[in-house]
C-alpha cells in the first residue's frame, strides 16, 4: 500500500538523485520514508561561514498535505546553529513549517528557505525564550504552537 | 448509517453562559459579532463527526436555530423549505468545507448524470486542461500529480471499474472515500491547487479583490495563492469564482446571513453558467458551507 506520502517522497528522492541538491545542501540519509537527513551550509559571506549543520525531516502519512517535522539535529556531536529562530534543542520557528506550510513546497525547497534564513541573520543569538521553551518542548516541533514574530 | 449526531443538543450561538432562556436579539448585532457567534456554534457542532455527513432534513437545522431563538435564520430556512430545499448534507467545519462540499457534490451529480459516459468524458477533458494551467503557473508536476491522478481516477471510476476492487463508483463508495481524511484531502488539495493556479493565471481579473479574510488587508497574488494552497484555510467568493472558472463548474450559494429580507439570497457563480452541468447548490452560513438539496 503506497500512501500518498510514500509516492511523493519517492519522486522527490528520485529528483534529488537525478539532479542533485541545491548548492550548499547535501543528502545525508534517506533510506526510508520516515526520516531524512541533510547537511546544510550557507554559501558566501555570512555569520555561518564554514559551518555545516544537519537538518532532520520527519514525515507522517499525510505528507505533503501536512508539513514535515523539521529540526536541526543536536545529538551525536551535532549542534543547532545559533540563530534568533532556532532553539538549542534544534527546533525552528519558521512559519512555512507551521501555518504557512503548503504542499507546493518540497523537501529541498524547505532546505533552501532555511538556508536563506541563516544567510540573512544579523546577529548570532538564541531566541529570547530559549531556556523556557527547551525545558518544556515536545519531542515533535509540530506540536508546538509557535508565534511567528517576523518574516523569515 | 451510524455517525450522524444531528440529534444532539444544538449549540447556542447566544451570549454569555447563564443568560438562561433570555432570547438573543440577533437582528441588532454587528455582522462581526454575528459571525463570531456563528463560528463558535459551528465549532461546537462540527468539530466532531464525519467529514461529510448523511443527508438530513433542513427542518433539523431549523429546529436548532429555533431552540436558540434565532428567528432570522429560522425565517430564512423556512423560505428555503418552502422553495423545495428540503434536505442538506453537513460538511465538517474544518476550514476545508467549501472545497470538500463542492467536490463531493460534484461527484454526486456526476454519478446521477443520466448520460454519465458523456459527463465523465467532458470532465476528463477539463481536468486535462487544468494540468496545463498548473504547468503554466509553475506548479511542479511532482507537487500536483498525485492529487491530479486521484481526481482523474475517481472521475474515471464512475464509468470504469476500479482495477483493485473491480467495481464502479457508487454513492456509498464515494461517501467512504470522502470520509477518509487522507483520500478526501487529496481532492481538497487538487481543488486548492487549481484555484490558486487560476488566480495566478488571471492576475488582471483578480488582483484587486484579494483580501485577507481576517484582517481585510489587501494581499499580493503570491501571498493570497499561498494561503489558498494550504489546508484548512477558508474560501470566499474569489476562490469560488476561480475554481468554477478553472473547472467549468456552476455553483449556487444560498446565503443565510441574518439579513432578514423576505427571501434567501442565491448567488450564482459564474453569472452565466457553463453549459453541460447543473449547478451544485451550497448552503452558506457565516464562515461555513454545507450542501443544500432539493
Amino acid at each position: 500500500m503506497a500512501s500518498i506520502a510514500a509516492r511523493r517522497l519517492a519522486k522527490e528522492l528520485k529528483e534529488i538523485h537525478a539532479e542533485g541538491c541545491p548548492v550548499g545542501i547535501n543528502l545525508l540519509k534517506a533510506d526510508d520514508f520516515e526520516t531524512w537527513w541533510f547537511s546544510i551550509e550557507v554559501m558566501g559571506e555570512s555569520l555561518y561561514k564554514n559551518e555545516a549543520y544537519t537538518l532532520q525531516f520527519r514525515f507522517d502519512a499525510q505528507y505533503p498535505i501536512s508539513s514535515p517535522a523539521v529540526q536541526f539535529v543536536v545529538t551525536d556531536g551535532h549542534q543547532a546553529p545559533i540563530h534568533p529562530h532556532v532553539y538549542s534543542n534544534g527546533h525552528i520557528c519558521a512559519s512555512i513549517l507551521g501555518n504557512e506550510w503548503s504542499p507546493v513546497l518540497s523537501v529541498t525547497a524547505v532546505c533552501v528557505t532555511l538556508q536563506s534564513m541563516l544567510a540573512s541573520c544579523k546577529k548570532k543569538e538564541r531566541p529570547v525564550d530559549n531556556d523556557r521553551y527547551v525545558r518544556h518542548a515536545p519531542d515533535n516541533p509540530k506540536k508546538t504552537q509557535f508565534h511567528y514574530d517576523d518574516d523569515t | 448509517m451510524s455517525q450522524t449526531n444531528d440529534s444532539s443538543a444544538p449549540a447556542r450561538p447566544s451570549g454569555p453562559e447563564g443568560s438562561g432562556s433570555e432570547p438573543l436579539n440577533i437582528e441588532g448585532l454587528q455582522p462581526q459579532v454575528l459571525y463570531d457567534l456563528n463560528q463558535q456554534a459551528l465549532e461546537r457542532t462540527l468539530s466532531d463527526g464525519p467529514l461529510v455527513h448523511d443527508i438530513a432534513p433542513l427542518s433539523i437545522l431549523r429546529s436548532e436555530y429555533e431552540a436558540n431563538d434565532n428567528h432570522v435564520f429560522v425565517k430564512e430556512i423556512d423560505w428555503l423549505i418552502e422553495h423545495g430545499y428540503k434536505d442538506f448534507r453537513r460538511v465538517k467545519g474544518d476550514g476545508d468545507c467549501f472545497y470538500r462540499a463542492i467536490g463531493f457534490a460534484f461527484f454526486v451529480q456526476l454519478l446521477a448524470n443520466p448520460d454519465s459516459e458523456m459527463a465523465v468524458v467532458t470532465t476528463l477533458s477539463t481536468l486535462t486542461a487544468t494540468r496545463q494551467l498548473l504547468n503554466e503557473t509553475g506548479v511542479q508536476e511532482l507537487v500536483y500529480e498525485d492529487f491530479y491522478d486521484q481526481m482523474v481516477a475517481l472521475t474515471e471510476n464512475i464509468i470504469n471499474p476500479d482495477p483493485t476492487t473491480g467495481s464502479v463508483l457508487t454513492l456509498e463508495k464515494l461517501l467512504k472515500f470522502f470520509r477518509d481524511p487522507q483520500e478526501s484531502n487529496t481532492i481538497v488539495m487538487y481543488l486548492r491547487l487549481i484555484t490558486a493556479a487560476q488566480i495566478q493565471a488571471n492576475v488582471d481579473e483578480y488582483e484587486f479583490f484579494l483580501f485577507h479574510p481576517d484582517t481585510r488587508e489587501p494581499m499580493s497574488v503570491p501571498d493570497f495563492c499561498n494561503r489558498v494552497m494550504g489546508l484548512g484555510k477558508e474560501a470566499d467568493h474569489v476562490e469560488i469564482k476561480a475554481l468554477c472558472d478553472a473547472l467549468r463548474w456552476n455553483v449556487q450559494v444560498a446565503y443565510l446571513g441574518g439579513q432578514s429580507k423576505d427571501e434567501v439570497n442565491f448567488v450564482k457563480i459564474p453569472d452565466t453558467p457553463y453549459p453541460g452541468f447543473d449547478p451544485v447548490v451550497l448552503l452558506y452560513r457565516p464562515g461555513h458551507y454545507d450542501i443544500l438539496l432539493k
